[in-house]
């Protein structure tokens, strides 16, 4: 009887203290992040019409990056192959994601930065650097500062340590795991988001080693990554697994939206993705299950409202630079004949 | 049977000489010409030098001159100086004190406006030498301290100094803020202002969502050259600016709000909510077009409100209202919008003439800020003259100088520090001549700019630091150090050595015996088959 | 004091005007049928910027391209980009023509000295602007057009070696969609939003048989004695429709663009549609609503009929065509000039072009052929024949240049005369070249594409020429604008290589190879020079059989 009475009284104790805690205490749901700008660099690697659903992966992933704020002129989308236009299309300009062809995820104001034969292992790396030619528009480079946040996304045909581009050629887990180092160094980043969506991805990972990089993978070595389903209207398979499971979380997220890291790490369990989903987090500071997806996904873009305006008194004139002012010879042009007539002999 | 050993032995000889011409051609010329020939170029690089960089310890000298009206005064202010700004390790105080003249202790007290003892001043000293600050005493102050436009500050008596150490702290040298373009990790200031650079264009673009229903009487083209113009032609020490403007017709962005009515001479507002302003800019963004140039852009928008959301009225993060003249915010690293209310009239006769000074004046406001020019906060008995013109205040000038200069002088260090580090660690990358000389060049004139840092000389500071800065960034971003391109050791050895090893092997087991033979022993070697 | 006043006020006064007065933009659309079973739709979208030394200060121009012209100096410039190749035969002759994939020609100012490397950072920008890989324009791509190109634009007169500063660069294996069509649109002062440009639904315009976006600027004379310039540019779409596709020969805005028209641009000063109803009396078509105006054009002998829409800024049209049952049977008439090009031989060694030009017309026509041949394929000029003549009458005027390996594009120029309803056969052999391992692109098997060749044609009449003339800028210019010679550049149909292509897998397997042979080789002869072998005696011990035979054997001795 004692002991029950105790047991009740413990019991008790234990909620009034679990209440109170609750009242006192006001839980930091996420983590405070300091980056002031997101970027994203979606990479499709594939080559040739088989290959039409890494081309619907990477764009979909544009399409919900987009959607969610991140400007144009911040994503950098690398597309291998021309897909909405390619003759085998039978729906030109459009590239959808799903059989019911309800979103066609290539839109009508998409902008591909990198396209065709411009993808290679050797553009990519110098994106990633900063080593891009002298010539090189700036919406083709990764004007990145020590606040972005990057979401790098990958898709195509991949092994145990290497990742296929257009066919031909590979590039290494180590010579990814330098591009970013070398990111590191120059401060490039604040954090980058990995995902990886090939067969074996989460080989690209293991060799990473700068710091504040949270990598997933669509599985694990020695598993392949599977697709999805056909559209047999166009004849291929459309979108892989890992993708459209992930879009389908994507889908649910708004820009104001309460989702985690952790939410999205765990969103393709196995038995609807048959390879296993791979994380690394070791190098990531924060705990994944306090940072908002928002952080990746969406854009932050701080906006100072102001106040003080200059109150000017008098209007000022810039003084005019003297050599604006040469006067230029009017000279008096004409239109030119356009065709050579002075070279076709008159025939005697 | 001597004449065939005699033979045997000259064979014997001729066999030796084969085998040591092969391990001559092979071991001797033919391995250092392989390593000769697959070395990756590398120009030699002031490592020492490189590593010896101390990003902390740069500090930039300032002259500062007290003149009061007599000694005690002056040593006093003097004194105080020095103790408050001992802590500071990046600005170092070169305090004099002078006593100011009869004729001219009587002219200051007996010129009403500051402006006027402001010229008096000016006339006796040189106030247009960058880095030199005047802090004069002036008995007929309203208020402890007062600060105008130009290199000078008036204090009253001894009883201001706690004012005036204040006020030099917080206004004329902002010692955290030079703190924080020293260090690593941006602050506050660094996180709003444009990061260093050569130049920039500064794109102002008209924003004009229903031009049928409404024309605009704005000569953007005329208004970015006097009034930015006229601003710029003052930075010219640090930055090239090339001013473009535009209109961007029927752009229109939904802000998603309804009508809320008030009493005013409208009758209504249309509230414009804080997470719909960087939306805004994102559609902005979309037709500016200022990624065709090669420098970074500053963009000013002015967004004509269409009369059917008119007048719209911000609201900042914490839905209060923004009662403020002109409508405007803007955002670090990109520009400034001001939002363009037409009145009532205006929109029935369908013509909006924008207030030019106003909006001129608030993105000049923005410009400075994003261009590293700090709020100054209100400091109590001090009075700070506010702006009356598009120009700078001279001492803002020297502050924004000293800031990029030490902000460049630490970039090109830690870009260095980290290209050596690189380069030592993957030793397959080609460094070229290019490359040497632009990391020479920015390894001098970060010498030459820590040095006239020390000097107090500014302006030729910040020339050098700059060069410096782009220097260090064309170096490490120099295309030709991508090690992708080149052979790395593992790939060298996995094609040479199948191709050598099995013809190394052989030569190098001959040397056992050409050694034998040398030494004058027989040899044989039995084979039963 | 009175004049100052008065000055005072005329500034007061005319100052408001002079603010408005500033760009001026057009917008115009022309529809052809072109019997039987196609329909061809072309957009003309025209900005004239005012003169000015440079154009950072824009109203109704895009500033992008004034930024571009006048950072790299640039006269005058033409990019377009198609895909498709236009039936000369079968359609006639369309108001711009076009070479699949993309092209690129530009008139430097003749002061810049370094015409390649602005022309190198021309191409990169543009690849910025518009989405398109026109990064991979090179010097070894590029070639200065000696007789075949001349600027449309007003030059001064003391302009010499105007060709020098021409450079001309088409990569053939561009595409077009979407991402080239979104950025090209941005530039127009309406955007997408109003105006025809909203027609413009990527889903229907890429559904077709032939569509062309480009973008040309040009300077124009402003003023009757030209000494004063505005810059012209010119936005153009083309579009063949198939009737085939449409599933109907009914065609209206609504079908061809998926909307009806929702009024003009407010921002454009006149906004019309032309219908050519030129075809009306063979296949005869009511068009719904009626036209504004019928105009008459007698252009070079030839007859048009263009029926006229005015488009405001309010109404929503939708222009459609209802076709009459019609029993005829469809007979082509060519046009003056045709051409038809195509590679000859079989095997991997050599090769040749083949480039037939039928003159249909009762008189000569004078025309250049430009042969642009990659590096990759060695063309011969020794080879050159026509009509299977090395040394043929018809080569007027002649310019060759050759090409070098990795450096330079083959660079052929004729200036032929066309005798009158012939066919002219122009063939030149090619050998092909191995190309390095890393040359190779990742699709090698796909093939090369030989561009198209341009061919400049002295045209002497007007038939199936729809082109409008230099001094025009707007549609209507083509009416009643006979001239003695109609000046067009076409672009012939490009041509497809397959190159010898190694096994990719190869570098492995070589190594192996290299390594074995070196190895065998090298053991023996190291051998050979280092040991001798010598035979020596061994004593086999005997067992005792064998030692009392030996005795009894002696014995016997």
């Amino acid at each position: 009887m004692l002991a029950n009475i105790k047991k009740v009284f413990s019991f008790v104790i234990l909620l009034f203290t679990l209440n109170l805690c609750d009242a006192v205490e006001i839980p930091e749901r996420f983590q405070k992040s300091n980056h002031t700008n997101n970027w994203a660099v979606l990479v499709d690697t594939s080559r040739f019409w088989f290959n039409y659903r890494h081309v619907a992966n990477a764009l979909s992933i544009y399409r919900s990056v987009k959607r969610l704020g991140i400007p144009d002129s911040q994503i950098i989308l690398m597309i291998s192959d021309d897909m909405a236009c390619n003759p085998r299309n039978p729906r030109p300009a459009t590239v959808f994601n799903n059989a019911h062809e309800q979103i066609n995820v290539y839109g009508d104001d998409v902008e591909v930065d990198y396209r065709g034969y411009e993808v290679s292992v050797e553009s990519f790396v110098r994106l990633l650097t900063g080593r891009v030619p002298p010539d090189t528009p700036r919406s083709k480079r990764l004007l990145t500062d020590e606040g972005s946040n990057i979401l790098i996304y990958l898709t195509g045909h991949g092994g145990d340590g290497f990742l296929k581009f257009q066919d031909s050629e590979e590039i290494t887990s180590q010579e990814l795991a330098d591009a970013l180092e070398q990111m590191w160094q120059k401060r490039r980043y604040n954090e980058i988001f990995c995902i990886i969506d090939t067969c074996q991805a989460s080989s690209m990972y293991e060799k990473f080693y700068s710091p504040n990089i949270l990598a997933t993978a669509s599985s694990l070595v020695g598993e392949d990554s599977l697709s999805h389903h056909v559209d047999s209207a166009i004849g291929v398979y459309i979108i892989d697994r890992y993708t459209y499971y992930v879009l389908e979380f994507l889908e649910n997220v708004n820009p104001s939206s309460k989702k985690t890291m952790s939410e999205f790490l765990a969103v393709c369990p196995k038995k609807v993705c048959i390879s296993t989903v791979g994380v690394r987090r070791d190098l990531f500071k924060r705990d994944p299950s306090k940072v908002p997806i928002t952080d990746f996904f969406g854009s932050v873009r701080r906006v100072i409202i102001t106040t003080d305006p200059i109150d000017i008194q008098e209007v000022p004139k810039r003084r005019k630079n003297i050599s604006l002012n040469k006067t230029k010879v009017q000279e008096k042009r004409e239109y030119l004949p356009q065709f050579p007539m002075h070279l076709v002999k008159t025939t005697v | 049977m001597s004449k065939q050993d005699s033979k045997s032995i000259a064979d014997e000889a001729n066999r030796m000489w084969a085998s040591a011409s092969f391990v001559g051609v092979l071991i001797v010329i033919g391995l250092p010409l392989w390593w000769k020939t697959t070395e990756v170029y590398r120009v030699a690089l002031p490592y020492d030098e490189i590593n010896a960089f101390n990003t902390e310890s740069h500090h930039i000298t300032t002259d500062i001159t007290v003149l009061a009206n007599d000694e005690l005064t002056a040593a006093t202010i003097a004194e105080l100086l020095k103790k408050e700004f001992e802590q500071y390790d990046v600005i170092k105080l070169n305090i004099k004190q002078q006593i100011l003249s009869e004729d001219l202790q009587q002219t200051l007290d007996a010129v009403a406006e500051e402006q006027e003892a402001l010229e008096e001043v000016a006339a006796t000293f040189d106030t247009s030498l960058h880095n030199a600050f005047y802090v004069v005493q002036r008995k007929q102050l309203f208020q402890d301290v007062w600060v105008g436009t130009e290199r000078v500050a008036f204090f009253r008596d001894t009883k201001a100094a706690p004012t005036l150490i204040e006020a030099l702290k917080s206004w004329i040298y902002e010692p955290s803020v030079l703190h924080g373009a020293r260090s690593e990790t941006a602050d506050a200031a660094r996180q709003v202002r444009f990061p260093s650079g050569e130049g920039f264009h500064v794109v102002l673009s008209v924003v004009h969502p229903k031009p049928q229903a409404m024309k605009v009487d704005f000569d953007a083209a005329e208004a970015v050259e006097d009034y930015i113009g006229s601003f710029v032609d003052e930075l010219t020490d640090l930055h090239n600016f090339t001013l473009k403007s535009q209109w961007l017709h029927l752009l229109e962005f939904n802000f998603q709000t309804n009508e809320v009515p008030e009493a005013s001479l409208w009758g209504r507002h249309f509230p414009a909510r804080y997470e719909r302003l960087p939306l805004l800019l994102t559609r902005l963004e979309e037709r500016a077009a200022t990624h065709v140039s090669d420098r970074p852009a500053l963009n000013l928008a002015l967004y004509v409100a269409p009369c059917d959301v008119a007048p719209l009225a911000m609201y900042d993060a914490d839905n209060n209202r923004v009662m403020s003249a002109v409508q405007a915010f803007m955002s670090p690293k990109w520009g400034g919008v001001v939002l363009g209310n037409p009145t009532k009239e205006e929109c029935e006769q369908k013509l909006y003439t924008p207030d030019v000074k106003l909006i001129m004046g608030t993105f000049i406001s923005q410009l400075r800020k994003l261009l590293g020019i700090t709020d100054k906060e209100l400091i109590h008995l001090a009075h700070l003259e506010p702006l009356r013109s598009v120009v700078p205040r001279r001492w803002e000038l020297d502050s924004l100088l000293r800031i990029r200069t030490l902000e460049q002088v630490t970039s090109a260090e830690r870009s260095l520090k980290s290209l050596a580090k690189l380069l030592g660690e993957i030793s397959n990358i080609v460094i070229n001549d290019e490359v040497g000389a632009s990391i020479n060049q920015a390894v001098a004139s970060i010498h030459s700019a820590r040095r006239l840092m020390t000097e107090g000389e500014l302006l030729a500071a910040h020339h050098h630091a700059q060069q410096a800065f782009l220097a260090a960034d064309s170096a490490f971003m120099e295309p030709s150090l991508l090690a992708l391109l080149y052979f790395p050791d593992d790939q060298k050895y996995a094609i040479y050595i199948p191709l050598f090893l099995p013809v190394m092997f052989p030569v190098i087991l001959s040397l056992k015996n050409l050694l034998l033979w040398l030494r004058g022993k027989p040899l044989h070697k039995e084979k039963t088959d | 004091m009175l004049n100052l006043r008065l000055l005072l006020f005329s500034v007061a006064f005319l100052s408001p005007i002079l603010q408005i007065k500033g760009d001026d933009f057009k917008e115009e659309m022309f529809i052809k049928p072109l019997p039987p079973s196609h329909l061809y739709v072309y957009f003309q979208f025209l900005t004239l910027a005012n003169g000015e030394e440079s154009f950072e200060h824009s109203h109704l121009a895009p500033r992008s391209l004034g930024e571009i012209v006048s950072r790299y100096q640039v006269e005058e410039l033409h990019l377009t980009l198609t895909e498709g190749q236009w039936k000369h035969n079968t359609w006639g002759y369309p108001v711009l023509d076009a070479a699949p994939g993309a092209e690129l020609y530009a008139w430097f100012a003749p002061d810049v000295v370094d015409v390649d490397t602005q022309w190198k950072k021309l191409s990169s920008t543009l690849s910025g602007l518009f989405c398109a890989s026109l990064n991979f324009i090179e010097n070894m791509n590029t070639v200065s057009p000696k007789m075949a190109l001349w600027p449309t634009g007003a030059y001064s007169k003391s302009h010499q070696n105007i060709t020098s500063q021409l450079r001309y660069a088409s990569l053939p294996r561009e595409i077009v969609c979407t991402e080239n069509l979104t950025p090209w649109k941005k530039l127009l002062p309406c955007e997408s939003s109003h105006g025809f440009s909203s027609l413009l639904n990527s889903r229907m315009i890429h559904n077709t048989n032939y569509h062309s976006i480009g973008v040309h600027i040009r300077r124009m004379c402003s003023g009757s004695n030209c000494l004063d310039t505005s810059l012209e540019i010119k936005q153009t779409v083309a579009l063949v429709y198939d009737f085939k596709i449409l599933n109907t020969m009914d065609w209206s805005l609504r079908k061809l663009f998926g909307q009806g028209l929702p009024g003009a641009c407010p921002l454009s000063s006149s906004s019309r549609i032309y219908v050519d109803i030129t075809s009306n009396s063979s296949y005869p078509f009511k068009l719904l609503p009626e036209p504004n105006s019928i105009m008459f054009s007698h252009r070079g002998g030839s007859k048009t009929e263009l029926a006229v829409y005015e488009i405001n800024h309010s109404n929503m049209m939708n222009i459609g065509a209802k076709y009459e049952m019609r029993n005829k049977i469809f007979v082509n008439i060519p046009p003056p000039l045709t051409f038809n090009r195509y590679v000859l031989g079989y095997g991997k060694e050599f090769g040749g072009i083949v480039t037939e030009l039928s003159n249909n017309y009762w008189a000569p026509i004078d025309v250049v052929l430009l042969e642009n041949a990659p590096w990759w394929l060695p063309i011969q000029l020794s080879t050159l024949r026509i009509n299977g003549e090395a040394e043929s009458k018809l080569i007027m005027s002649q310019y060759y240049s050759p090409g070098r390996s990795r450096q330079k594009p083959y660079h052929l120029e004729l200036l032929l005369k066309l005798p009158p309803k012939s066919t002219t056969t122009v063939t030149i052999d090619f050998e092909f070249v191995f190309l390095k391992w890393q040359e190779y692109p990742p699709d090698a098997n796909h093939g090369f594409y030989v561009g198209s060749a341009l061919l400049s044609a002295n045209l002497p009449t007007a038939k199936n020429y729809t082109s409008l003339p230099i001094t025009g800028s707007t549609f209507d210019s083509i009416v009643n604008a006979s001239k003695p010679w109609y000046p067009i550049v076409f672009r012939t149909n490009g041509g497809m290589v397959s190159l010898p292509t190694p096994d990719f897998s190869m570098p492995y397997n070589v190594i192996c190879l290299a390594c074995t042979v070196v190895a065998l080789a090298f053991g023996p002869l190291n051998n050979i020079c280092t040991k001798e072998v010598v035979l020596k005696i061994i004593v086999v011990p005997v067992s005792l059989r064998q030692k009392i035979f030996n005795i009894f054997k002696k014995k016997k001795d």
